[in-house]
């Protein structure tokens, strides 16, 4: 759909609003391309594990959040499937955070605000930011479990350790919640909005 | 015109409104509403969870009447 034909079927939206709708043009690359470097991460510890290093003997290794690494090279067997299981549980999460805000802000450029799809986005996007706390602790203790060392805290002792690591993970949590909370408070707005409007 | 034939199709399923409520979503007052054509617009998504609880068309559920 051309802006101009946009334009005619959203009569309502102002010069600001096409203003606002070019940056939430540009925010949806960003996110796309913070999506597939993501991605891309995530793939690659599948790889990693078969292909721990390169021909000339250099280890593979990934960085990860909140200073953990994993190094691909210094494990073998159920080891290496455990540090990807890590890598995935980490990472996975963060895939689908960014897909579903590259997804809102393309809802956002199509005009589409107060809509039952940028809303549903939004409740994902809290979904899977919530669930990365709780995975990012998991990904840490497999990680010790399979040897990894690299950026973990002196020692890692379960349950003893669980608040210290609960710290580094706390963003997520403290980012997750209220945004799957203003996703509910939008559905409702939305909804009294329309019972208002008599659009059922 | 637009008459809307939620009771015609609902009698045609032998379905209670209240039934039609609850499947969907909606109160008993808003089926009264949209069967009554008190309303100003339908979404797809509200036509679209009729139809599947009614296994209808959209068509089967709005009528254009000439007035």
């Amino acid at each position: 759909m051309s802006d101009s034909a946009a334009v005619i079927f959203n009569p309502n939206l102002s010069p600001s609003f096409e203003r606002a709708r070019t940056l939430c043009r540009i925010t949806a690359v960003l996110f796309t391309l913070g999506f597939l470097v993501m991605l891309s991460t995530a793939l690659s510890a599948v790889v990693f594990v078969f292909f721990p290093q390169t021909p000339s003997g250099v280890p593979f290794g990934i960085g990860l959040p909140n200073g953990f690494g994993a190094n691909f090279g210094a494990v073998r067997g159920w080891p290496a499937m455990g540090t990807m299981a890590a890598v995935e549980l980490m990472t996975i999460p963060t895939v689908l955070v960014l897909h579903h805000m590259r997804k809102l802000f393309s809802c956002f450029a199509k005009g589409e605000v107060f809509a039952a799809q940028p809303i549903a986005h939004i409740r994902w996007a809290g979904w899977w930011m919530t669930s990365s706390f709780f995975t990012g602790i998991a990904a840490v203790y497999l990680l010790v479990l399979c040897g990894q060392k690299q950026g973990l805290l002196s020692v890692i002792h379960f349950p003893n350790s669980l608040p210290a690591l609960a710290l580094r993970f706390e963003g997520a949590i403290f980012a997750g919640i209220p945004i799957i909370i203003a996703a509910y408070v939008m559905a409702e707005a939305r909804r009294i909005a329309d019972e208002n409007a008599s659009i059922l | 015109m637009i008459v809307v034939q939620l009771d015609v199709m609902l009698a045609r399923r032998k379905m209670r409104s209240k039934e039609l409520a609850e499947r969907i979503g909606f109160t008993e007052a808003n089926i009264s509403l949209l069967k009554s054509g008190k309303v100003k617009g339908v979404r797809f998504e509200t036509l679209e969870k009729i139809c599947e609880v009614l296994q209808c068309q959209p068509g089967d559920l709005l009528e254009y009447k000439p007035e």
